[in-house]
């Protein structure tokens, strides 16, 4: 059950973008329609996924023991940059085409706050490593679900008026407000 | 490939090196600032106006090994004595409120009743629930309570209307199930209290170790 | 270029926050009150320095293919020291700001000027640039805390404004709804100055 938690937690109630703020550049960056959304969610997830698992597992077994804490910041952007590159090598190898049309975002998801965010928060809840497995999992999900539904609502807006000062980003971010009013519907569904 | 790979790692090693200094001079710094913390929050819930007790509690402590907090570790009651002998204490516990979990301080005096509680961390809506930590008025009113003649031998909450029984919590407007997790706490934590009373009141205190 | 155009250019023309876009995340997180944003403002100021200095310093010697690395272990660096600084002298402040002190390594603006401007330029010209991008940075900060804090508590820096006139509090605006919005509508206010004056 506590799992489940975790993951109803992450997706809907504290949804990593549009209640936690993390993941916002490329939720800005990347929303502008449904197929890059998907395919940038799709990376995210597995990079959220794989780092969670390690940074927990490091935290655990070394930097704990060791009372290394004040090392969590390096250690943690150092590993989440090596596992970005290892996602990058492998992409290139085996699926290049999907390589080439992620292109820089890749190696940017990198300084996607999600995932150093994500990292830190697994340290803060002290969730062991099949929790934050979930954890990752869900939040990688929640974020592309932001994504996807804002980019389907951009897809749109292609055909409305807007006025020029507030096209491109500050309708986005406008557009975030209100699906997160949306989404504060969910807080009081789970106990976290 | 060599010389990247060389010079990343001088790189990483200064740092870590720089680093491990700054920690050393910051370390003792950030421990007494914990401390300070947590004596604050035991000053809130144990008023030394309210509790005449001339230790320090922060530092004064018992720990219960059958008591457990959720990461294991044991409890840590903080003692308030007067001359040596035990005339209050302190401790932490949870209950679940709306938006989460929250964490209290609850002050009792040696008969059981409530000297006051500190709201030490929630995850209440802000401006609604979050006023159990920001509305003093609704945390002044736990100096006193008991739950001693309380029917169902806990505290209760009520809405619309005053408290005035010992044993009733007033709710806020608007939010009761923001002080009704508060409540929780402070129940769950009578309960665990009354069950090592005894030993706690003996008063064999150690000296909390600076961590 | 001045000095002084360094200086000014991040307060306005390339504003990180509204121009740029970059340091989102921290933004929308911590400005639920004026003071959090004065407190971002200068952890960033403060890493900003320290990483244009040490990577202008260094933009020599270290090798082309590594420089990203680098400049990363660097950047995190200066954020543990000034998270382990906060943690020791503002313990309060540390609290409320709590993972995006360490996320600050993560601020694309931080990079960004390590990237683009330290390591091209002189230590001296890097100094104003990061003090010009973090000021900028710092007063975007103020002015978004502010609106939120004044919209939906009522306060400013924590004295009380608003209320002395029965004002109800807005509360949407201190919940992560009225970031979105208040730094949408202001960043199509800055586009809007930013386009007439030309």
């Amino acid at each position: 059950m506590e799992l489940f938690t975790i993951f109803i937690g992450a997706v809907l109630v504290n949804n990593f973008i549009l209640a936690r703020f993390l993941g916002i550049c490329p939720f800005l960056g990347q929303s502008k329609n449904v197929g890059m959304a998907v395919g940038m969610g799709l990376s995210v997830i597995f990079v959220l996924t794989m780092s969670s698992v390690v940074t927990n597992l490091l935290y655990a077994y070394i930097i704990f023991p060791l009372k290394l804490e004040y090392l969590v910041t390096l250690t943690f952007i150092l590993v989440i940059a090596s596992l970005v590159q290892l996602v990058d090598i492998i992409l290139q190898k085996f699926l290049p085409s999907l390589h080439r049309a992620m292109g820089i975002y890749l190696v940017l998801i990198t300084t996607n706050c999600a995932i150093l965010g994500l990292a830190l928060l697994n340290v803060v809840k002290n969730y062991n490593t099949i929790e934050s497995l979930v954890f990752g999992l869900s939040a990688g999900i929640g974020f592309t679900l932001a994504l996807v539904i804002m980019a389907g609502i951009r897809e749109r807006l292609e055909l409305a008026d807007i006025p020029k000062p507030l096209q491109g980003f500050p309708i986005t971010l406008i557009l975030a407000g209100l699906l997160s009013i949306a989404f504060l519907g969910f807080s009081g569904l789970v106990k976290l | 490939m060599i010389v990247l790979i060389f010079t990343l790692t001088i790189v990483c090693l200064l740092s870590a090196l720089a680093l491990a200094l700054v920690n050393i001079v910051t370390e003792d710094r950030i421990a007494e600032q914990k401390r300070l913390a947590k004596l604050r929050a035991v000053l809130e819930a144990l008023p030394r106006d309210y509790v005449q007790y001339d230790n320090d509690p922060s530092r004064d402590v018992i720990t219960i090994s059958e008591w457990k907090e959720k990461d294991g570790t044991p409890k840590v009651i903080y003692v308030g004595k007067k001359h040596g002998e035990v005339i209050g204490v302190a401790f932490t516990s949870s209950g679940e409120g709306y938006g989460g979990i929250i964490n209290i301080m609850i002050g009792l005096d040696i008969t059981g009743k409530m000297t006051g509680i500190q709201i030490i961390e929630h995850l209440e809506t802000p401006g609604l629930g979050s006023m159990i930590e920001s509305k003093e008025l609704f945390r002044n009113q736990f100096r006193g309570k008991s739950s001693e003649n309380s029917p169902s031998g806990e505290l209760k909450v009520v809405k619309g209307r005053k408290a005035n029984k010992d044993w009733e919590i007033q709710a806020l407007t608007g939010a009761s199930i923001s002080p009704t997790g508060v409540v929780r706490a402070i129940n769950s934590g009578l309960t665990m209290f009354k069950k090592y009373q005894e030993r706690i009141l003996a008063g064999n205190t150690q000296e909390m170790e600076q961590k | 270029m001045s000095l002084w155009y360094e200086l000014r250019k991040g307060v306005l023309k390339e504003n990180p926050l509204f121009r740029l876009v970059l340091g989102m995340c921290p933004t929308l997180a911590v400005t639920t009150r004026a003071m959090n944003g004065l407190a971002m403002g200068f952890a960033v100021i403060f890493v900003l320095i320290g990483s244009n200095t040490v990577v202008s310093l260094i933009r020599k010697i270290i090798p082309d293919k590594v420089r990203i690395p680098v400049f990363i272990v660097v950047i995190a660096s200066f954020v543990t020291i000034v998270d382990l600084f906060m943690a020791g002298f503002f313990f309060e402040l540390h609290k409320v700001l709590g993972i995006f002190i360490p996320l600050i390594v993560v601020n694309c603006i931080i990079l960004a000027r390590a990237e683009a401007f330290a390591s091209k330029n002189s230590v001296l010209s890097s100094i104003f640039d990061a003090i010009g991008m973090g000021l900028g940075y710092t007063i975007s900060l103020i002015v978004v805390g502010s609106i939120r804090e004044i919209l939906g508590n009522g306060t400013i820096f924590g004295f009380n404004l608003l209320h002395r006139i029965g004002y109800q509090n807005f509360l949407i605006m201190v919940l992560p709804p009225g970031a979105f919005i208040i730094v949408g509508l202001l960043m199509g206010l800055m586009n809007k100055l930013v386009d007439s004056e030309h």
